[in-house]
């Protein structure tokens, strides 16, 4: 009665354990398999495989196909191409490891580029966030404060101007008046707002040319003539 | 074979949706490249409300001009050139900044062409109010 070596202490299960005996080959996976090893495919008909392969599979399968020819026409000369069948069969997985690495290889860059592509727009939407995040160089924000205080002004001599000339008509031509008279007293300060809010992501240049065509625009003149 | 791919045919185009003729060309279009935007119903709804105002300043300018008219036909009295300048200004300026707005606000949301559209409101009464200025200074009496 053969002893178990799992009832051993010193049983470690690999070739240094003195109790180890070799398993049987046909028991062994394929890591435990060596490279010099050549591996027989169970399911060819030449049982005995050359272990190189040719490389060419066309010339893989003829041979195949001959050395399978010449056992059937030794013993069934009629069927000759039902023993050629397996032989092609057991050739082709060797046939598709090639294309199928071809395959993974454009399935990488594809991906490859479309990382680069999440990358590039992550990094312009980065660059976005920051340019509009960026404060107010002091130019342009002592810009904005001189025209400020311009609408202000302007903002004065509108209203001096309403309190010159009350309107008392209660017709809708007198409410069409008074309608004006208080918005051109709003008139600077919604320009103004209404510019930095609407041109808020506009270059500061382009924000101060609209500032400027409102200094023309909503120049008092009534005020300014005393009519 | 030619079965199957004679019944995939015939099924292709039966899965889609039939396009509605005024967004035929939109469609494709949009997906190629980013395009421009444009007015939605938001905006139109804006245009249009503020449009009733700025005709509200033109139907004022307008009275003005037919009443002061008949008024210094009334007295035998020729109007100068230049009231009668101002007095058309008056129906002029509303048209044209409403115009001007509706054509800069065609790529802009709903709110900030809601907001052009007040601040030309403003500007057409100050332009207004500086063409009513204009015109007292010229005809310094009252009819």
């Amino acid at each position: 009665m053969a002893r178990d070596p799992d009832d051993d202490a010193l049983s470690w299960g690999d070739e240094n354990d003195p109790t180890y005996a070799a398993p049987h080959p046909e028991a062994l996976d394929e890591d435990d398999l060596e490279e010099d090893i050549p591996i027989v495919d169970a399911f060819s008909s030449s049982a005995p495989a050359p272990p190189l392969a040719p490389l060419s599979p066309h010339a893989s399968s003829r041979a195949v196909a001959v050395e399978s020819l010449g056992e059937a026409s030794a013993q069934h000369p009629a069927p000759a191409t039902t023993p050629a069948a397996p032989a092609t069969t057991s050739v082709a997985p060797t046939m598709t490891s090639a294309p199928e690495a071809a395959a993974t290889a454009p399935t990488r860059t594809v991906e490859e580029e479309a990382d680069a592509a999440e990358d590039a727009a992550a990094e312009r939407d980065l660059a976005a966030a920051e340019k509009e995040a960026e404060p107010l160089s002091s130019a342009g924000l002592i810009a904005f404060g001189l025209f400020g205080g311009i609408f202000l002004l302007y903002t004065v001599g509108w209203l001096v101007t309403f309190i010159r000339n009350p309107v008392a008509d209660t017709s809708l031509a007198g409410i069409v008046q008074s309608a004006q008279n208080i918005l051109a007293i709003a008139a600077p300060a919604l320009w103004l707002i209404v510019t930095l809010l609407v041109g808020a992501k506009r270059r500061v240049p382009v924000r101060v040319v609209w500032l400027l065509i409102g200094v023309v625009v909503l120049l008092p003149w009534p005020f300014l003539t005393g009519y | 074979m030619t079965s199957e791919s004679a019944q995939s045919g015939a099924g292709r185009p039966s899965l889609r949706k039939p396009a509605r003729p005024g967004t035929a060309t939109s469609g494709p279009t949009k997906n190629a490249r980013p395009t421009k935007r444009v007015r939605g119903r938001a905006g139109w709804i804006v245009a249009i409300v503020f449009a009733f105002l700025y005709a509200l300043d033109a139907f004022q300018g307008l009275s003005n001009l037919i009443g002061l008219t008949q008024s210094f036909a009334s007295v035998d009295v020729a109007m100068p050139g230049n009231a009668v300048f101002t007095l058309v200004g008056l129906i002029v300026v509303p048209i044209l900044v409403y115009a001007l707005i509706l054509w800069g606000t065609r790529r802009l949301r709903a709110g900030s062409a809601l907001l052009v559209f007040l601040v030309g409101f403003a500007v057409v009464a100050v332009i207004t109010l500086d063409l009513q200025s204009l015109y007292r200074s010229i005809v310094p009496f009252v009819i």
